[in-house]
């Protein structure tokens, strides 16, 4: 059964439209992303399904119900904001049961609950203090038993994890994954921070300017993507333009000057033609070095120079410059085993057919 | 922008900075604030009466103000004054803060000069206007006369009822500019939390608007009790003349009948009500003031 489903929803706000368009199913269980740059309509959207928002067109359900014109009170979601919105004035105990009291739940039902919830979130016996007493992380699992306790048809959270630190973010990714494996809760999960849609995805839509571009598994999105956006937006991808120079049933070539091209299979998700523009996309980490002298021969081998080299603790990024005249960056984990290079070192570089995406440009 | 240049400044300036750059403001206050007010509660201390008074150091005038029900009815009078509009300047105040601060776009801005615009004239002027508005023949009267309900004008000025009116309507403007701005300030997600969870608009007025502006309420009380203590005009220009407050009796004191130690202590004593004023009025916002 489909727990939500959108409608080609539209919002404007004045003359810009926010949200055009934007139709997508999330199954129940399921932990759904909204990802997408700053100001691409991800907020609006989530806010719509809340309730906070009237659409300007289009229809939202929640579990096959049309909830398109009910206020948020009436449509059993929880929401949490990216600042938590805790009352300061209350405590611990009056936030998380303050939906239980709105439904008149006796006292000592609403306690227990409660409690229960704090277990839940690892905050035992938090229940009387203030929200300005606790830390970031604690707010946010407070924020979380309190969208939880209301055991509701959708949890909704807008970037609940911006604004932690590093290591509070990472440790609270994790929690999040158990506890909705735990609970089981449809959730739909909005940030601009990729690393975080493709570690707790079960699928990552991707919104560009108020617009769905593609939806797919954290897999599918990173490793195949539909659209030139998401292969830039996702991940460290090299792009090489060049002009396809020849098309078989299997394979086409894509030249990018008088003696280097690339062969790469055909794509049935981007089919191009002969004398088409185009970009091929390479993930920073599926780039191999061999060194110059190295007898590699075959396709897809590049001369290169080193031109640039960044440590990052688990990995060295290279920049090389490609005899094609265009800069390349590969990841190189910082193993025992793994050459190394000094600037200025000349090597080959292979590009693995296999993980090229082939995009024709856009007129 | 100037405000967070400032802060900036403050932020980063040492101790030794911070109170030079203090210091200006710091004078001028303790030169016409501080040391008049120690001056005026030393002469308070001075034996002496109409006309003549002499360095010294005597309980007279105190004892005289706490002893004669005359004049300690001066205090009981502004102390009813006081309670008798501060609770008509926080509900009329919270309203109308409450509906500026909810209204968008271009409404806001005009409700706020409304209710602005009367700062742009003084006391004195307030009072006179409420003179002829109140008066026997003024307009409320006509327009009550026109209605057939009554057969003769009432009597609205000259009496208490013409002074709290005339308060409150003073004082309102000044209550607003602070409510209006800690209403402002509530966070709007918080409502809409509560929208989410379940509580209407009324629920979440209760559970959380208001709970979230004590602090802006606590300032309109400070605001509403200092004026109502310290107001001398409407109480001259509107009362019956029978009745005197505080702040009458002080000018009387120093201006007809030249009792300067005696003026002095009553001073002196309105100055201490009004402190304990707003300590009672901070004790009540300090548990409330949220983080
Ligand atoms: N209340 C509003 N009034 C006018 N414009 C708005 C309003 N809310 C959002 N917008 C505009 O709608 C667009 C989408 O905003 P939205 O908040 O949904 O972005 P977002 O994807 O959540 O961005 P971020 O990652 O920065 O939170 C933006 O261009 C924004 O300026
Ligand atoms: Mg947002």
């Amino acid at each position: 059964m489909t727990a939500l489903q959108l409608e080609k929803i539209d919002k404007y706000f004045g003359k810009t439209k926010a949200v055009d368009g934007v139709s997508l199913e999330v199954q129940e269980n399921e932990m759904f992303f909204l990802l997408g740059t700053s100001g691409c309509g991800k907020t609006t959207t989530l806010r719509m399904i809340a309730g906070l928002e009237q659409v300007d067109g289009g229809a939202i359900r929640i579990k096959g119900r049309d909830v398109t014109r009910l206020t948020p009170q009436k449509r059993q979601i929880a929401l949490v904001f990216q600042n938590w919105a805790l009352f300061p004035h209350k405590t611990i105990r009056d936030n998380i049961g303050f939906g239980l009291k709105m439904q008149k739940q006796p006292k000592t039902d609403i306690d227990a609950q409660v409690e229960n919830m704090l277990q839940v979130v690892g905050l035992p016996g938090f229940e009387d203090r203030l929200p300005g007493q606790l830390s970031g992380g604690q707010q946010q699992r407070v924020a979380l038993a309190r969208a939880l306790v209301l055991n509701p048809n959708l949890l909704l959270l807008d970037e609940p994890l911006s604004n932690l630190d590093l290591n509070t973010r990472l440790r609270m990714r994790s929690e999040l994954v158990e506890v909705h494996r735990r609970l089981g809760l449809t959730t739909i999960f909005v940030t601009h921070d990729q690393t975080e849609a493709l570690a707790m995805a079960d699928r990552i839509a991707l919104m560009e300017d108020g617009k769905l571009l593609e939806v797919g598994t954290p897999h599918e999105i990173y490793e195949s993507p539909h659209t030139e956006f998401t292969a830039r937006f996702i991940g460290e991808k090299n792009s090489l333009q060049g002009t396809v120079s020849a098309v078989s049933d299997t394979e086409q070539q894509v030249r990018f000057n008088e003696d280097s091209y690339l062969s790469v299979p055909v794509s049935s998700k981007h089919p191009v033609q002969e004398g088409d523009r185009v970009t091929v996309f390479i993930n920073a980490e599926k780039i191999r070095f061999f060194k110059a002298d190295a007898d590699t021969g075959g396709d897809n081998y590049f001369q290169g120079t080193v031109e640039n080299i960044m440590y990052l603790g688990t990995s060295n990024k290279y920049s090389v410059k490609l005899q094609t005249g265009e800069t390349i960056v590969h990841d190189q984990q910082t193993t025992q085993d793994a050459p190394k290079y000094e600037k200025g070192d000349r090597l080959q570089v292979h590009l693995d057919p296999a993980h090229c995406i082939c995009i024709k440009e856009k007129q | 922008m100037l405000k967070q240049k400032i802060a900036d400044l403050l932020e980063k300036s040492t101790a030794y900075n911070r109170y030079f750059l203090l210091a200006p403001p710091l004078l001028f206050i303790a030169a016409f604030f501080i040391i008049p007010i120690f001056w005026m509660i030393r002469i308070s201390f001075y034996p002496g009466g109409s006309f003549e008074y002499e360095p010294g150091f005597t309980l007279q005038h105190y004892l005289r103000f706490f002893l004669d029900p005359y004049y300690l009815g001066t205090a009981l009078y502004t102390l009813k004054i006081t309670m008798l509009v501060t609770p008509f300047v926080i509900v009329f105040s919270y309203a109308v803060s409450y509906l500026i601060a909810t209204s968008t776009g271009k409404k806001g801005a005009i409700y706020l000069m409304l209710i602005v615009t009367p700062l742009f004239t003084t006391e004195v002027v307030r009072a006179l206007g409420f003179k002829i508005f109140l008066a026997k023949h003024g307009i409320i009267n006509t327009i009550l006369l026109a209605t057939g309900l009554f057969d003769e004008p009432l009597q609205l000025i000259y009496n208490d009822f013409a002074i709290v009116v005339a308060l409150i309507h003073s004082i309102i403007p000044y209550a607003c500019l602070v409510l209006i701005g800690v209403l402002v300030g509530i966070d709007k997600s918080y409502l809409e939390a509560a929208k989410t969870m379940g509580a209407g608009r009324i629920k979440t007025f209760w559970h959380v608007t208001l709970p979230l502006s004590i602090p802006g309420l606590s300032g309109a009380l400070v605001v509403s009790i200092i004026w109502c203590l310290s107001i001398y005009s409407i109480p001259e220009f509107l009362g019956s003349g029978a009745k005197y407050t505080m702040t009458m009796l002080i000018e009387e004191q120093i201006l007809s009948v030249f009792n300067w130690p005696f003026a002095d202590a009553v001073a002196a004593i309105l100055v201490f009500l009004t402190v304990v004023g707003l300590a009672v009025s901070f004790k009540f916002s300090e548990k409330k003031e949220f983080k």
